[in-house]
């Protein structure tokens, strides 16, 4: 049970119960703005009755002809918050937006080693498309998996025909 | 765009219709009606602010007519538009129109939201509520549909225009909505209930609560039944506590406490049960039932808490390192009730010894960050522990774990960063304000660029919010107060000589003419709710208790803001003539004709700012002659001006602009009238004197050996040895000035008694200046030995306690031992030598600077 709404400025200066998680990357202004002049619409925020930030989605519409598409760029639900069905939630209305943007598919990347982020994409109806070779930094880099679903418009759900091989982070579109 | 870069709003506005002229695109001419708004937007004059956005609308009223609209963007900045000058029939008119058929790409509910909040801005309560029952309908776990719902329905009542009563047909919606089975997952529907017995009791009707809710503490229990197995569900239902009646608060409390499955030892059988026992424990808090319990049973009480730990630490060890361990709120309320029984200590005697206690909670603490990695209500406390005990480089290393950046710079960083600074970690200090000032510095950069895409990609109704945004952070009160706190830092931890103190401020360019902080504007950004607490309603921290410590900073600051330009004139007096010439030939518009003239005006406005600095001290006379408040845990650490205005820091400075003034003034008249700065001076000297042998008791009472170290002596102790060396700084560096003055004077003197070969009379002034650096030489010589012996004592006794294995440590419990606590208290005392070494270094800067002031 939540408050579903579109992301604010000033909720950055409350968004520390989610963000002092480690897994969940505290960004710079910038970042964070570009977002919200751009894809305002693909950044929202849950809040709780008494009036805490639960967590926030944050995403965007990018890429050419079959390969224009929804990006999830951030999910993340502050741990008091979390096996509730919210991030079901955020990503259903991400995917709603997509499909209101006529986007043939949504993707993610997730770290290889984040099996609960990976069961629950699973669960959603994402398959895992291709593995990217070191693509978050730290030591050692580690892989990430490029998780996709299929939107109505790819009728023939060729944007989910997973990749044999592994990709570099270079070779993403 | 450049007129964007800068926010010229008219300029922006006429280059977007020439655009639009030259090339006929609904972006331009939507980027000046945006230019419109803006100028509204910043207008201070109503009419001015009327007419703005009038032309605004006009211009979009005019494409409407015309069929030119054709973007999304383009409906939501009319409906801006219109909300702004509260023109809701008209913003309903657009949703009615075929323009809504333009939002296509906004969340599901976007258009219905936007419904309901017209309709009810509008006074229309029952369509809007049958707009808020529609999305309840749709969105049955979407919380606001809910609070609207019920607000909406309460107004129609409120009206009396409703056929039939509207809190009866509220309530029969809610209940039948409760019973669906189809929504037997969601949390909200039982909430629904609650929460109209709550808008009931917010408008006294409590009397039909029953009739209408049922029973409120049956539906509670009902609530707690489904989802007090969930960590959020203290959270739901905290809003509601407070109607639970006090003489069925045991009932209740015992009902939820039999919820939990236990097994026969008394210790939750899953991780279910964990968080069943866990929102007992929390309920039972947050319903005074702990309110007056002793310091004994606190402690007893958290014991038992850190057992329940350990005893089901095994549950969560399938889980990954990123994830919290459920138990982990036991070891939350334990610290916080160990450390309200170290606060409770001093009142009563018992048998609770707060030394020990204290490095218990640091080792438990440290324990569970060890295993719970992701936990920063942990961390949090543990902060706070080692800030009670001053040791703040061991709160340091948590901080990084905490991985603050950006904006949790300004929302966090009253965490650690002045704390440290009153602690003597200066090298700690300067690392956080750098990162601070950098992002501040940063800030404006970094929100022009999305400004400009806004405008680019249509997102209009971002900007307002955007130029707020970054306002607020501009006009943070920690930005301000830091980049004060860094300037001082940068005058007088390390400055030597008196050149060293020139070159200083001379890079830091402080104006003593003018300060530019908009006092009214300040924002405190700090987030004070971070952390978790489940003290009764009346025992948080209120909405007045921050508002109180943000007044008692801002009054600091403007002590040091005075106290910076003060300096910087001084500086201007206390140059050498040659320099002073170059100052005044360097400086464009300064309306002075030659140096004199300049420092003529630099002394009457270091005779103007230090009367500044006097009044704005009387005005401090609140927090003088007064004990800080006590803030519950979460809250804020005590403003510093209490314990700064404690002590005659902002005297002594003042005393020594006075002898910097008379000084000055003497060498610009005769020579022999030089009494008045013969009285200042006496005066001064021995401000300062008392304040040196005042604080050689702090340095005695500082006690640094674990587990010796009683809670809250130490900080307040080197918080008056930092802003003593601080203070010291600021004397050498006025003494500094009035040296450069004198030094002339006095070789030109000894010429003529050379010359003369008969003896010509110092004025006294150079004698009483002579005697008193030599004896602030000793002064400081004294202090730097109290200090530097104050260090040899704790390593020795670090060292003592290493060979002897820390014997003396009382510690152990269920979850660590007294080995567990070795490395904590090393760590401590660490911290200490380290502050200490600081200070001592600090000190013998001044020293230094001191003798070289010797006429």
């Amino acid at each position: 049970m939540t408050t579903l709404r579109p992301f604010r400025c000033e909720d950055m200066f409350q968004f520390n119960n989610v963000n002092l998680d480690p897994l969940t990357e505290t960004y710079g202004l910038s970042f964070y703005l570009q977002y919200l002049a751009h894809w305002p619409e693909y950044f929202q925020v849950a809040e709780s009755p008494s009036g805490v930030i639960m967590g926030y989605i944050m995403g965007k519409a990018e890429g050419h002809g079959e390969s224009w598409h929804g990006h999830v760029t951030a999910l993340t639900v502050a741990p008091e918050y979390r096996r509730l069905g919210l991030a079901k939630q955020l990503m259903a209305i991400l995917e709603d937006i997509s499909e209101k943007k006529r986007c043939f598919f949504v993707d993610l990347f997730v770290r290889v080693s984040n099996l609960v982020a990976i069961t629950m994409y699973k669960k959603l109806g994402y398959i895992v498309y291709r593995t990217v070779l070191q693509y978050y930094s730290g030591d050692p880099d580690e892989d990430a998996y490029d998780m996709r679903k299929a939107l109505s418009r790819d009728v023939q759900k060729k944007s989910v025909i997973p990749l044999t091989h592994p990709v570099r982070p270079e070779d993403i579109e | 765009m450049a007129y964007v870069r800068v926010g010229d709003y008219k300029n922006q506005q006429q280059t977007a219709l020439k655009l639009y002229k030259l090339k006929p695109k609904n972006p331009y001419y939507f980027w000046a009606v945006m230019s419109h708004v803006m100028q509204a937007y910043k207008s201070s004059d109503p009419n001015g602010k009327k007419i703005s956005l009038l032309l605004a609308e006009r211009m979009i009223t005019l494409f409407v007519k015309d069929g030119k609209i054709d973007a999304e963007a383009e409906v939501l900045t009319y409906l801006h538009i219109l909300e702004i000058q509260n023109k809701y029939a008209e913003a309903l008119g657009v949703l009615d129109s075929s323009l809504a058929e333009k939002v296509v790409h906004q969340p599901q509910n976007f258009l219905a939201l936007k419904r309901a909040t017209y309709l009810s801005r509008l006074s229309q309560w029952e369509n809007a509520a049958a707009v808020c029952k529609e999305l309840i309908t749709t969105e049955p776990d979407n919380w606001q549909h809910y609070v609207e719902y019920i607000r909406v329905m309460m107004e129609l009542k409120l009206s009396g225009s409703g056929e039939s009563d509207p809190l009866v047909e509220a309530a029969a919606f809610l209940k039948n909505h409760k019973q669906n089975k189809a929504l037997e997952n969601s949390r909200a529907p039982i909430l629904g209930l609650l929460q109209l017995a709550l808008v009931l009791h917010e408008k006294g009707m409590d009397e039909r609560t029953l009739e209408l809710c049922g029973d409120f503490v049956e539906i509670l229990q009902e609530y707690i039944r489904g989802y007090g197995d969930k960590l959020c569900c203290y959270g739901d239902i905290i809003n509601f506590l407070p109607l639970v009646p006090k003489d069925r608060i045991s009932d209740f409390l015992n009902y939820t406490k039999g919820l939990a499955q236990l097994n026969e030892d008394g210790i939750p059988i899953n991780v279910e049960t964990v968080y069943r026992n866990l929102s007992w424990m929390q309920l039972r808090r947050a319903l005074g039932e702990q309110e007056n319990i002793s310091v004994g049973e606190h402690v007893q009480f958290s014991d038992t808490l850190v057992k329940l730990y350990k005893q089901t630490l095994h549950l969560s060890s399938h889980m990954a390192d990123t994830d919290i361990r459920p138990g982990d709120t036991y070891l939350i309320l334990a610290a916080q009730s160990y450390l309200k029984a170290v606060a409770k200590c001093g009142m009563t005697t018992n048998d609770v010894n707060p030394r020990q206690l204290i490095i218990k909670v640091a080792t438990v603490l440290e324990h569970g960050i060890e295993i719970s990695k992701a936990n920063f209500q942990l961390k949090l406390l543990l902060i706070k522990a080692y800030n009670m005990i001053g040791a703040t480089e061991a709160s340091h290393n948590v901080y990084e774990k905490c991985d603050l950046k950006h904006i949790q710079l300004d929302t966090l960083g009253h965490v650690l960063a002045l704390q440290s600074l009153d602690c003597g970690s200066y090298g700690i200090t300067t690392d956080i304000i750098s990162s601070t000032l950098k992002f501040f510095m940063a800030n404006y950069k970094d929100t022009t660029d999305p400004l400009i895409s806004s405008y680019k990609y249509g997102s209009l109704t971002s900007i307002p919010e955007f130029v707020d945004f970054r306002e607020r952070l501009n006009n943070s009160l920690h930005f301000a107060i830091l980049t004060a706190e860094q300037m001082l830092m940068d005058l007088t931890t390390d400055v030597s000589s008196h050149n060293q103190f020139m070159e200083t401020v001379h890079q830091l360019d402080i104006d003593p003419a003018a300060d530019k902080t908009v006092w009214d504007e300040l924002c405190d950004n700090r987030d004070l709710r971070v952390m978790n607490t489940w003290e009764p309603l009346s025992r948080c921290l209120q909405e007045s208790d921050i508002k109180a410590s943000a007044e008692a900073d801002i009054a600091l600051l403007k002590l040091r803001n005075i106290t910076l330009r003060m300096v910087s004139a001084a500086s201007r007096l206390g140059q050498s003539k040659e320099n002073n010439d170059q100052a005044s030939a360097n400086k464009e518009n300064s309306g002075c004709i030659n140096g004199e003239a300049n420092v003529t005006s630099d002394a009457h406005l270091l005779v103007e700012l230090t009367k500044r600095l006097e009044q704005e001290y009387e005005e401090c006379s609140r927090y003088k002659n007064n004990r800080h408040p006590e803030l519950p845990l979460q809250g804020p650490d005590p403003s510093r001006i209490y314990l700064y205005t404690s002590r005659s820091y902002v005297p002594a400075l003042v005393k020594h602009a006075k002898v910097l003034q008379e000084v000055h003034s003497c060498t610009q008249g005769s020579l022999g009238i030089d009494s008045c700065a013969v009285e200042i001076i006496k005066e001064a000297r021995e401000e300062v004197e008392d304040l040196i042998s005042l604080h050689l008791q702090d340095v005695t009472s500082l006690e640094t050996t674990t587990p010796r170290i009683y809670p809250g002596v130490n900080p307040p102790a080197f918080a008056h040895i930092h802003h003593l060396s601080q203070t010291l700084g600021l004397v050498t560096i006025l003494l500094g000035c009035c040296f450069v003055i004198l030094k002339p004077i006095k070789t030109a003197i000894s010429k003529k008694n050379k010359k003369r070969k008969e003896s010509v009379t110092m004025p006294e002034v150079v004698l009483h200046y002579t005697s008193y650096i030599t004896s602030l030489a000793s002064e400081l010589q004294k202090f730097e030995k109290a200090i530097s012996d104050k260090n040899s004592e704790v390593k020795s006794a670090a060292e003592e306690n290493h060979q002897k294995g820390y014997s003396a440590l009382d510690v152990a419990n269920h979850l660590t031992s007294n080995e567990d606590a070795k490395p904590i208290c090393e760590k401590i005392e660490q911290s200490y030598v380290k502050s200490l070494e600081r200070l001592c270094s600090s000190i013998n800067d001044k020293l230094k600077y001191v003798s070289s002031l010797k006429l």
